[in-house]
């Protein structure tokens, strides 16, 4: 009996929450009214061997289909720039900005490639991850390759109740180590200039 | 007389790049203080430092990132783990004897890298092991210890009296790595320790490379 009321109010409680997002092919046209997104962000590295997460503060820009600026502000100025297909970083050092020179950014290219996607509700649309949606509204891409799995293990996107507005992001190396990304201050469809996302200004 | 100029400049070059410096003998009492001093520059038990990293590559390319590390000096253990900004660990390495590599992401999957590194590592926060065979002033003036770690491999220690240690390995009579650190006031009163607020490590050879390293954080690791 107990357990069958448990079920009833987990029910109920999932009904309310999913709200906009019944399935994913809803998100995704929910989120195809959405032209840009500028948002602020705290980026929290958790690890083992921390005793607290690491914090990383900036603001992130996106304009349809494919443009990015994801800028951090503390604890140290860094730029990074997608446009036309083309990834740049940038670091401010004591003689202004430097430009990185992409080393390390291979390995950012699959998480880079999923943002794009996820910022236009095309959850299903990366053929390296399973999309699911559950309650919460969250959405859980996990990998369907092991050894892709050996450099993301998962990752969970946590859906504002506002349509096309993700909360939180966190993605997981394995059980211990994770990326938690919040959004705060979400503008929608405001105009954005193309240099944004061309010059570090 | 131009060309003169540039082969003798460059000779000097040579000479000053490829042999270590002279050191002259003190008296016993200024031995055991700059002995001392020369102990002082590595952390006295377990820490834990978050530096940002500046790398800059053969061809002068830039990479950045961002290192985690846990250094044990007693046991001589050290874990290190180094992330992209945005997050994503590349690396994640052991060493306790030998180097177990957690994970890696090419291009810093390499045992290669991992040894590199660790040897970086174990250069800047450990004293240098095998025997202390010299202790003195070297020809500018600083105070300078010097350590024997293998048959051809020569670790000097020098103490410069403006907040700067140099810390110098040779092989061979050759330079072949750098370590200049930066100490700060600051940083002596909010750690209680020699932690330096910046790192410069310069590796000399053919795959030359650089890394500046500024501290965001250091914590004495209590467990």
């Amino acid at each position: 009996m107990t357990r069958s009321l448990s079920i009833i109010i987990f029910l109920i409680a999932s009904y309310f929450c999913i709200g906009w997002a019944d399935t994913l092919v809803e998100i995704q046209s929910k989120a195809g009214e959405i032209k840009s997104v500028v948002t602020d962000f705290i980026q929290e590295k958790h690890l083992k061997i921390l005793s607290k997460p690491l914090i990383s503060k900036g603001t992130f820009y996106y304009q349809v289909p494919q443009s990015l600026r994801w800028e951090y502000t503390s604890p140290f100025q860094s730029i990074l720039l997608i446009h036309n297909g083309n990834i740049k970083r940038y670091i401010k050092g004591n003689d202004g900005f430097i430009q990185d020179s992409g080393v390390e950014l291979q390995a950012m290219q699959v998480v880079l490639q999923e943002i794009t996607l996820w910022l236009r509700g095309r959850f299903n649309d990366n053929p390296n991850f399973n999309a699911v949606l559950e309650p919460g509204p969250k959405i859980v891409l996990t990998p369907k390759e092991k050894s892709f799995a050996a450099i993301i293990q998962r990752i969970e996107l946590m859906l504002s109740n506002q349509p096309g507005i993700i909360e939180t992001v966190r993605i997981y190396e394995n059980d211990t180590s994770y990326t938690k990304f919040i959004f705060n201050h979400v503008r929608l469809n405001k105009p954005l200039k193309d240099s944004l996302f061309q010059e570090v200004r | 007389m131009r060309r003169v100029c540039i082969l003798s400049l460059l000779f000097m070059l040579i000479v000053s790049c490829s042999t270590y410096p002279t050191i002259s003998p003190v008296k016993s009492l200024e031995l055991t203080k700059i002995q001392g001093k020369c102990n002082g520059v590595f952390p006295i038990g377990k820490w834990l430092f978050v530096h940002s990293i500046e790398a800059t590559l053969p061809g002068g390319k830039k990479a950045f990132m961002m290192g985690v590390t846990q250094i044990y000096p007693e046991k001589k253990k050290i874990h290190c783990i180094m992330m992209t900004i945005e997050g994503l660990v590349v690396f994640d390495g052991l060493y306790d004897g030998k180097i177990v590599i957690n994970r890696g992401i090419p291009p810093f999957a390499s045992d290669n890298f991992a040894k590199g590194m660790i040897s970086d590592l174990r250069l800047i926060f450990f004293q240098p092991e095998g025997r202390h065979i010299e202790t003195g002033v070297s020809d500018t003036g600083e105070w300078i210890c010097r350590y024997q770690t293998d048959e051809e491999t020569t670790v000097d220690v020098v103490i410069h009296f403006d907040n700067r240690w140099t810390i110098r390995r040779y092989h061979r009579h050759r330079l072949r790595r750098t370590i200049q650190a930066y100490l700060s006031r600051d940083s002596v009163l909010l750690y209680k320790n020699k932690i330096p607020e910046r790192l410069e490590l310069i590796a000399r050879g053919g795959h030359g490379y650089s890394l500046n390293l500024k501290l965001v954080k250091a914590e004495p690791i209590a467990k």
